[in-house]
């Protein structure tokens, strides 16, 4: 588990993480989302202590990180530019690699490099931008660390390899208890991937929830009142987010589980009402507006 | 995998990373040195020496192989520039990932402690150098055997230069780690670079400038230039010692190791605890920021201050022109404070921030530049007191003549570092009275705000100048700069108790401690000479060690008022053969000393030679030309009056025609017992200015006959084939001057100077 107690980092006069408590648990995809600016990839390079932090503490698994060799060896940093040697070969990292992390799976790593029609003799300098992505992917998936940080490495990348990439992390996490980190700009990046989403802004968490909690907690129910006295009833039982009115037809978004939303409608007379699906960008704006942001500049684009 | 095996293996890692290095290094110190040391061998002409130089070819023939592998073997500028060189690429090609950020993210996520880090780079570094060095150096020194040349040159040469190169790479490979790990970019790591080496030149230059501006007395020693936190200043104090002594002292290769691991240190804790969101920034470290702008700011601007001193300092030193140096101290100290605040943000519109800092390099340089200029910390005339003075010497310049001075082995030192090293005068009262004397006399003649050329031309009109040791009791030694006045009576009085000292004649004439030690072989054939001012002749061994012996045994009675009052007849010199110099500049400029009259020994042994000078007759000379030249010789003459001298002179005929007077033999008789024969042109030696009126030259031109009479039964094979001192001038000429009050009224007439 990674265990982020009060970080602060500042840059010269700008405060890049402020004050961040968030714990990371094991064996799931976390999803660190925010806009640019927002702090992502300075927290993930505290995270793997390439930078010091200047308030606050990080723990991985129980260990300090910052220049600790055996909290690093469980962690494995892939930059929004991966870096690769240069007019080096995928063998050539696996090679250094391999030196760094002794756990580092050499043929695993070559059936990737196959699976995903990466030249494993072709230098890297000429691979396209996805294929070096892909490739910083598998080095980080092969060198067995437990956590695995992706600094927007999944933007871009095409549906197909989305896809194979996250087969193998589901195999990874059910095989070793992998821990995919991953930080993006763009919420439609990491719904289908990630089980817990943390969202930053300003250098500050907004919030921090798994995403089944975050869909069983929060509802939308369409209804017409018979009276406006009802609709007031209504309003003191539920927990109101928002409400949207066109004419007679009102839409609430309320706090609470699928039942107990239908019971505090049943106990009022409506002339109809439907418990309606929220997706997670729905999710995000309700939520997010809560607490006074409108997620769609934010980070819909 | 233990960590033994994984640092190994992240070595060979990082070998594969700097493959390029190994590339230049091998070119560099192998194929190029080998190549270059091929041609410059292939270049000696063996056979040509054979034929020349005859029995003494072999000798030759190992100072040719000698020098040539002194040049690129050895410890030499050649090995020590590519040294550096390489030092800087090894340190930047290990180094420069901080200066990228996504190289940081790289490196330093990988689980690898820092220190680990570093030592793979630092190790790697060295170990490309030395292992390309060894080869380069081992691949010539075979080289030097197959052409059969392997004996005029020794290991220990090769293992010489090496250990001092590889001192010299270390301390500029950990320059170059620190200058990178302090900054975030290249620019500003090679601007770091520059600074950490010539900082402590530029500022030790600054000081000794201001004291030599406006500080009278005080002395600046060549050493005092030489920097300490620096290893090209480490080197380059090596090389004097290895030129002086044929060797290198134990305490300069410590001293420079010293060096070399506190910069190691420095640039460890900079690489630990640089942060490494420094990348592409200037400097790694927020807080270093202001220091180190003031720190170059507040000395560039005090150097601005002090060189538009210099430069506009033509005579008019008031307050205005004080004013205007102020002036140009607060512009500098306000462009460049603003120039460094833009380098460090990299935002030229950060030239108008931090407004405060110009206000504080203003003053600072200001105060540094009058600190100076008024003493206020009293360093001008400083001296120890008498009770903690444990001996002292003094260098007066060009006493007796003598300019050259060699060490016991016979390596060449200046004036000042052989009294310093050799002098040790226990009668510390006549010196500290001379030097008070001295001040003293200096500053109630040279008082006011004159101008550099007028101070210069009354310093050289009543003063001659030497320097003074004081060596405490606590093992300091402190030095002044004194002008000793030439006219003052109780001066000569204590030069001559100092001068015709034991103690001062065993520290100030080589002669003395060294001379006498010379072998035969040491001694460099034809160039050991006794000239009478007319002519040169070679002594041979035997001959020039007698007269040699004889003169030391003279010089211990000479005295100071002998010296005054007579004219030298001749000067014997001696040359050292090149092996005795280190085989650097093969055969060293002769010593020369001047023999005189009273020296019995040598003037019976000169006599015994057939040298002696025959003193022109009145009917021996054909003509007599007297040159008036009253630059910097004439006295008590105003600031203006000075000024205006010297714009006449530059008016005056180009060839001097308005102060030059000849007369035929006929003439000379009315005059021929005030001239006083010197031996040599422009005879001016210390102390003498006091005696001879130096406004006036005297050249004498003999006649045929003269030469006709003399004894030609030794060759006289003079420079260059030429007689006349030295082989200048005029081959039938001679010297001399008026003494003061003696110039004849005949001479004056006849320059409309009465």
């Amino acid at each position: 588990m990674i265990r982020i107690e009060n970080i602060s980092k500042s840059f010269d006069d700008i405060k890049a993480v402020d004050d961040i408590t968030v714990d990371i648990g094991e064996n799931i995809v976390f999803g660190l989302l925010g806009t640019n600016g927002a702090g992502k990839s300075t927290l993930l390079r505290i995270i793997t202590g390439i930078l010091k932090p200047d308030a606050g503490n990080i723990f991985v698994d129980d260990m300090g990180v910052f220049d600790n060799e055996e909290a690093k060896r469980n962690m494995f940093f892939i930059s929004d530019s991966p870096y690769f040697f240069a007019n080096s070969n995928p063998i050539d990292m696996m090679t250094y690699l391999s030196i760094q992390y002794p756990k580092f799976d050499r043929e695993k790593f070559r059936e990737y490099l196959a699976t995903f029609n990466l030249p494993e003799k072709r230098k890297i300098g000429t691979y396209s931008k996805g294929m070096k992505r892909q490739l910083a992917l598998l080095l980080g998936i092969c060198s067995n660390a437990k956590y695995l940080l992706c600094d927007e490495s999944f933007d871009g990348l095409d549906p197909v390899m989305r896809q194979g990439v996250k087969s193998i992390f589901a195999k990874e996490m059910d095989e070793r208890g992998l821990t995919p980190v991953i930080a993006s700009h763009n919420l439609r990046e990491l719904e289908d991937i990630c089980d817990h989403v943390g969202l930053l802004h300003k250098g500050g968490v907004l919030l921090s929830k798994d995403l089944e909690d975050m869909k069983l907690n929060i509802q939308r129910v369409q209804c017409v009142f018979a009276s406006a006295q009802d609709e007031e009833n209504l309003k003191q039982m539920v927990n109101i987010v928002k409400v949207d009115r066109s004419g007679s037809l009102c839409t609430f978004t309320i706090r609470g589980t699928r039942e107990e939303a239908q019971n505090a409608f049943g106990s009022v007379k409506t002339v109809f009402f439907e418990t309606l699906p929220l997706s997670l960008e729905e999710i995000f704006i309700s939520e997010t507006e809560v607490v006074g942001y409108d997620i769609k500049k934010l980070i819909l684009g | 995998m233990t960590s033994r095996n994984s640092f190994l293996a992240n070595l060979k890692e990082d070998n594969k990373r700097r493959l390029w290095l190994w590339l230049v290094a091998a070119f560099v110190f192998i194929i190029f040195s080998s190549l270059l040391f091929l041609v410059v061998m292939a270049s000696i002409d063996e056979n040509g020496i054979i034929m020349q130089y005859g029995k003494r070819a072999e000798e030759i023939l190992s100072i040719s192989v000698s020098e040539r592998c002194g040049f690129l073997l050895g410890m030499n500028f050649y090995r020590a520039f590519i040294s550096v060189l390489f030092a800087i690429l090894a340190a930047y090609s290990g180094f420069s990932y901080l200066n990228d950020r996504v190289k940081v993210d790289f490196y330093v996520s990988m689980p690898q402690k820092k220190s680990s880090r570093f030592l793979v780079s630092w190790i790697n570094g060295i170990i490309i150098y030395i292992c390309t060095y060894i080869i380069g150096a081992l691949l010539c020194f075979g080289m030097l055997g197959a052409m059969g040349y392997a004996k005029y040159y020794s290991c220990f040469e090769i293992v010489k230069g090496f250990v001092n190169c590889f001192i010299l790479f270390l301390g500029t490979y950990h320059i170059t780690i620190l200058a990178v790990a302090l900054t975030g970019n290249i620019f500003a790591a090679a601007c770091a670079f520059v600074v950490l080496n010539v900082y402590e030149f530029l500022m030790r230059a600054l000081v000794n400038g201001f004291k030599e501006c406006f500080l009278n007395f005080t002395y600046n020693r060549s050493s005092s230039f030489i920097p300490i936190i620096s290893p090209i200043g480490q080197f380059i104090k090596a090389i004097i010692e290895d030129q002086r002594n044929n060797s290198i002292s134990f305490g300069t290769c410590f001293g420079s190791i010293v060096v070399a691991a506190l910069i190691l240190v420095l640039a460890y804790i900079a690489y630990i605890k640089r942060p490494m969101e420094a990348a592409s920034k200037t400097l790694a470290f927020k807080w270093m920021h202001t220091p180190l702008k003031l720190l170059i700011a507040i000395p560039a601007s005090a150097a601005i201050g002090l060189i538009s001193m210099y430069i506009g300092d033509e005579g008019n030193k008031d307050g205005s022109f004080l004013a205007v140096v102020v002036i140009v101290m607060i512009v500098a100290a306000v462009i460049i404070s603003s120039v460094i605040e833009a380098v460090f943000d990299l935002d030229v519109k950060a030239v108008i921030e931090k407004k405060s800092h110009w206000l504080i390099c203003t003053i600072a340089a200001v105060v540094i530049f009058f600190s100076f200029r008024q003493d206020i910390f009293g360093l001008d005339r400083h001296i120890p007191s008498i009770d903690s003075i444990e001996s002292v010497a003094i260098d007066p310049y060009n006493y007796n003549d003598v300019y050259q001075f060699f060490g016991p082995n016979g390596s060449y030192m200046n004036g000042d570092e052989f009294v310093e090293e050799y002098m040790y005068i226990t009668d510390i009262d006549p010196v500290v009275d001379l030097v008070r004397l001295s001040m003293d006399s200096y500053d109630s003649k040279i008082t006011g705000n004159f101008g550099r050329d007028y101070r210069d031309y009354l310093r050289y009109s009543f003063f001659e100048e030497a320097t003074v040791f004081f060596r405490t009791k606590s093992g300091k030694v402190v030095c002044k700069k004194i002008y000793v006045p030439t006219d003052d009576e109780r001066a000569i009085q204590i030069e001559n108790k100092i001068f015709s000292s034991k103690e001062f004649k065993e520290g100030y004439y080589s002669v003395k401690n060294m001379n006498l030690e010379v072998t035969n072989e040491e001694l460099a054939q034809g160039w050991n000479t006794f000239s009478n001012g007319l002519d040169s002749v070679e002594l041979n061994e035997n001959e020039s060690r007698e007269l040699l012996n004889r003169y030391a045994q003279d010089i211990d009675e000479f005295t100071h008022m002998d010296y005054i009052s007579e004219s030298p007849i001749g000067e014997v010199s001696f040359a050292l053969a090149a092996k005795r110099m280190g085989g650097i500049y093969g055969y060293t400029t002769s010593m020369s000393y001047n023999i005189y009259p009273s020296m019995t020994r040598c003037m019976e042994y000169v006599k015994e030679l057939g040298l002696d000078v025959k003193e022109p007759k009145p009917e021996d000379i054909a003509n007599v030309t007297v040159y008036y030249s009253p630059y910097y010789r004439d006295a008590n003459l105003s600031e203006q009056e000075y000024y205006d001298m010297i714009q006449n002179e530059r008016t005056e005929n180009s060839d001097g025609s308005d102060n030059k007077v000849k007369f035929e033999s006929e003439d000379v008789a009315k005059f021929y017992d005030d001239i006083n024969f010197t031996f040599g042109y422009g005879f001016s030696p210390w102390g003498t200015t006091g005696i001879y009126d130096g406004c006036y030259d005297v050249e004498i031109e003999l006649k045929n006959e003269y030469f006709e009479s003399e004894d030609d039964s030794r060759e006289k094979t003079s420079y260059n084939g030429r007689r006349g001192y030295r082989g200048y001038g005029n081959p039938t000429t001679v010297y001399g001057q008026f003494k003061k009050d003696g110039v004849p009224q005949i001479v004056k007439e006849s320059l409309g100077k009465e």
